[in-house]
């Protein structure tokens, strides 16, 4: 076993993240307000980074075009508010150049005959299922044009595909519509409609699903090879909040997000990764907690209600979000993941604008809550001990 | 038998009186047996829990005569039974007596707010967690406290009244009623007893079971708001981890009567900080007569903790209380 490795990133740009989020926020204006006294009120202000590894590989793809002549997108990206597996089968559209509403994604239930898809965690989803998307669009882009050269002269790279049309690059005119295309594949079998040369690597679950499917519609099958170097998904954040010392709680009067994590695919849902992450990084950095009672081994953090996810109410009024979207060289279609980084970009900055208005470096533990604030500005005794949070100290 | 099952909902008798009379009489039957039910904010968590198991319960939500908010002689009354909302956006209660719709509207949540009754809020039961998770401490007729122990986890416990059990008072609306000097009417059919808000509660040295005075067979019907303090000028002020959906770690409810530029009386108490609203009539004494002032509340304001004994966790809480009785007189 060899012991731990550096791999490179595939790309990053952290510095246009940093001048970006700090352009929004207006750092230059408002960084003289740091520790400014208002009443029994003091300001703070963060700045945090976010990163997870963003992207896995090696996964499987399935896609169909329909007699009718509508792509379906077989895919096993699941939906957990975040649309991935809408904004992951785009790639397929965009390849084959056919509207979204020509586009039917086949998800939700294994006996709908998916491919072999990641788990969707660890913020990969985008990187590893646009690969294959692209992948088995390209393939089926390769066998209509095959198609329409066999029927209509020429070789495969004289073919090209407009409205929903493969036709000669020479004389558009010349051309099949993407349903004759579709029927004229079923019609040849084998290859075309994955009862023949079905990718020996892909695994023995796509392989199931292709079985079938075949002879269903003209097919697009792939199986995507291993990348090189480490996909990051990168958020920097920047907060302003005012701390009330006489009562330990702060608001937290402005927070901006950017995402460094590719070409931005999915605009919305983007934005709502970053808002959602934000509410994440909010529990993280000043309420959830589990507690244990140490002597009796027993978990204190009894009901939901106990574990103080954070409420509509300790969020900022308005999240501002906004993205690098610089295209990364591993991904077709540039895009890397987000998802945790959300969180600890917030979570940081929120970190350090508590420690900012308190004139230090503090606590270095997360969450910090009430009672740890107004014991620090009260200097409370040596007896009062510190409360251990999210661990098991006794 | 009570179910066991955890799955359903244990076997419990339901009875749905209509009328005063019918409740009374089935409190007065049933006695100990008898959970009184009303919005089910804090019965169905124990129950939800498997940790009380009444064997029948009286539902109180088909009374109107002990719902709503009407004008005396003397003052307003609410029945026992109006939710808290209803409270919050009372008119009256608003112009009047602001404390108490302020205090009410910093409780739970929304959702909690619609259907639990200020009789509920004021009658839950302890937070303490160990007691919660149906532990076997002296509350809950054993022989140990689990929260003032060595390593007990008493974060959300009491300064003070300690008397073997270390619970408090989790309500936000008692404080504001026992600075409004209001008045508990609890019924039976023995008839009516007034009781001031301040002696309805009580602590561990006086019953560890109970936080409030009441019998079996009795129901608070109403609580009496008296004109003494109507208008005054009032402060209201939570502090807790959530700003919504949260217990108080402290709060504090004050009526101050300003005339002249001076404070000509005052009734200010705190709660989370003892089993009972704790009245600080200390605080109360030392700023009579004075401007009400910044001045004058950093002059009294450590008063406000006097006698605190702090546990392992709870430290923070003195300071807090402090504060926040600062800015009660602040204003
Ligand atoms: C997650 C959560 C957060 C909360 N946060 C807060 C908070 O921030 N502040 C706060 O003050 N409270 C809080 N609460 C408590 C909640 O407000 C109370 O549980 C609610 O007001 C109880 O009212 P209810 O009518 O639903 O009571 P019920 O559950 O019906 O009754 C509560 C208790 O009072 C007794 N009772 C009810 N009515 C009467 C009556 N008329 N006469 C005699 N006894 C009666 C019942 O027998 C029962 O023991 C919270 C509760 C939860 C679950
Ligand atoms: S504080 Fe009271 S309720 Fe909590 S464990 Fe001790 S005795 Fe029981």
């Amino acid at each position: 076993m060899s012991g731990p490795t550096s791999t490179p990133f595939t790309s990053a740009y952290m510095p246009e993240a940093l001048a970006q989020g700090a352009a929004e926020f207006g750092w230059e204006a408002k960084k003289g307000r740091a520790r400014q006294r208002n009443g029994s009120k003091v300001t703070g202000l963060g700045i945090g980074q976010g990163y997870h590894n963003a992207g896995r590989s090696g996964m499987d793809g399935i896609v169909r075009l329909m007699p009718d002549g509508r792509l379906a997108v077989h895919s096993g990206v699941g939906n957990l508010g975040t649309y991935s597996y809408a904004s992951t089968s785009r790639a397929a559209a965009e390849v084959l150049k056919i509207p979204w509403d020509r586009t039917d994604v086949i998800a939700g239930r294994t006996d709908n005959h998916l491919p072999m898809t990641s788990a969707q965690d660890g913020s990969n989803s985008i990187f590893t299922n646009t690969r294959t998307n692209f992948g088995a669009a390209q393939d089926l882009l390769a066998k209509m044009k095959e198609i329409a050269a066999m029927d209509l002269g020429g070789a495969a790279e004289d073919y090209d595909i407009e409205n929903e049309r493969v036709f000669q690059i020479a004389d558009s005119s010349v051309g099949m519509t993407y349903a004759q295309v579709a029927q004229r594949g079923m019609e040849l079998g084998g290859k075309f409609t994955g009862q023949a040369e079905v990718p020996e690597e892909m695994s023995e679950f796509s392989k199931l699903s292709v079985s079938r499917l075949a002879g269903s519609a003209l097919m697009g099958l792939f199986k995507d090879s291993r990348h090189n170097n480490n996909p990051p998904g990168f958020v920097v954040t920047f907060t302003e909040i005012e701390l009330d010392l006489e009562t330990g709680k702060f608001e937290i009067l402005e927070l901006v997000s950017i995402a460094e994590c590719g070409t931005v695919v999915h605009p919305q849902g983007l934005a709502n990764q970053l808002r959602g992450g934000a509410v994440w990084g909010i529990g993280l950095s000043a309420l959830e907690r589990h507690l244990y009672d140490p002597q009796n081994g027993m978990p204190a953090s009894t009901g939901y209600w106990q574990s103080k996810v954070p409420t509509i109410l300790d969020t900022p009024l308005q999240i501002t979000t906004g993205w690098v979207d610089l295209p990364d060289p591993e991904n077709p279609v540039g895009a890397r993941g987000i998802g945790e980084p959300a969180m600890g970009g917030v979570s940081a900055a929120l970190n350090g604008a508590i420690a900012d208005a308190l004139g230090g470096h503090l606590f270095n533990a997360a969450p910090v809550t009430t009672d740890m604030i107004i014991n620090h500005l009260a200097g409370t005794s040596e007896s009062a001990k510190p409360l251990a949070q999210n661990n098991f100290r006794g | 038998m009570v179910a066991t099952s955890h799955d359903v909902m244990p076997d419990i008798e339901l009875y749905q009186p209509t009328d005063e009379e019918n409740a009374l009489a089935l409190a007065a039957t049933l006695g100990q047996e008898g959970w009184l039910l009303a919005g089910g904010q804090d019965t169905f968590g124990w129950l939800k829990d498997r940790n009380k198991h009444p064997s029948a319960m009286i539902e109180l939500t088909r009374i109107d005569a002990w719902k709503g908010i009407t004008e005396t002689a003397d003052g307003i009354e609410i029945g026992a039974l109006t939710t808290l909302t209803d409270i919050v956006n009372d008119p009256l209660i608003q112009s009047r007596y602001s404390l108490l719709s302020t205090a009410a509207s910093r409780v739970a949540s929304p959702q909690i707010r619609n259907v639990g009754t200020l009789g509920g809020n004021l009658n839950q039961d302890a937070r303490c967690w160990y007691y919660r998770r149906g532990l076997d401490c002296y509350r809950a007729g054993g022989n140990i406290c689990y929260a003032d122990s060595p390593e007990g986890l008493n974060r959300e416990h009491a300064l003070f009244g300690q008397s073997r059990c270390v619970a408090v008072s989790p309500s936000d609306t008692a404080p504001a009623l026992v600075a409004l000097d209001a008045t508990m009417v609890v019924s039976s059919e023995n008839g009516q007893r007034l009781i001031d808000a301040e002696d309805y509660f009580v602590g561990p040295a006086v019953d560890i079971v109970n936080m409030t005075v009441l019998r079996p067979g009795e129901i608070l019907t109403a609580i009496r708001l008296p004109n003494t303090w109507a208008n005054a000028e009032f402060y209201f002020e939570k502090v807790a981890d959530r700003n919504v959906w949260d217990f108080a770690l402290v709060n504090v409810a004050a009526a101050i009567k300003v005339s002249g530029g001076n404070i000509e009386d005052a009734r200010i108490a705190c709660g989370a900080v003892e089993c009972v609203p704790r009245r600080l009539t200390n605080v109360e004494s030392a700023i009579k007569g004075k401007a009400r002032s910044e001045d004058t509340a950093n002059q009294v304001a450590s008063l406000a903790s006097d006698g605190a004994r702090a546990l392992n966790y709870n430290h923070f809480k003195i300071p807090l209380m402090e504060n926040l009785v600062k800015r009660a007189i602040r204003g």
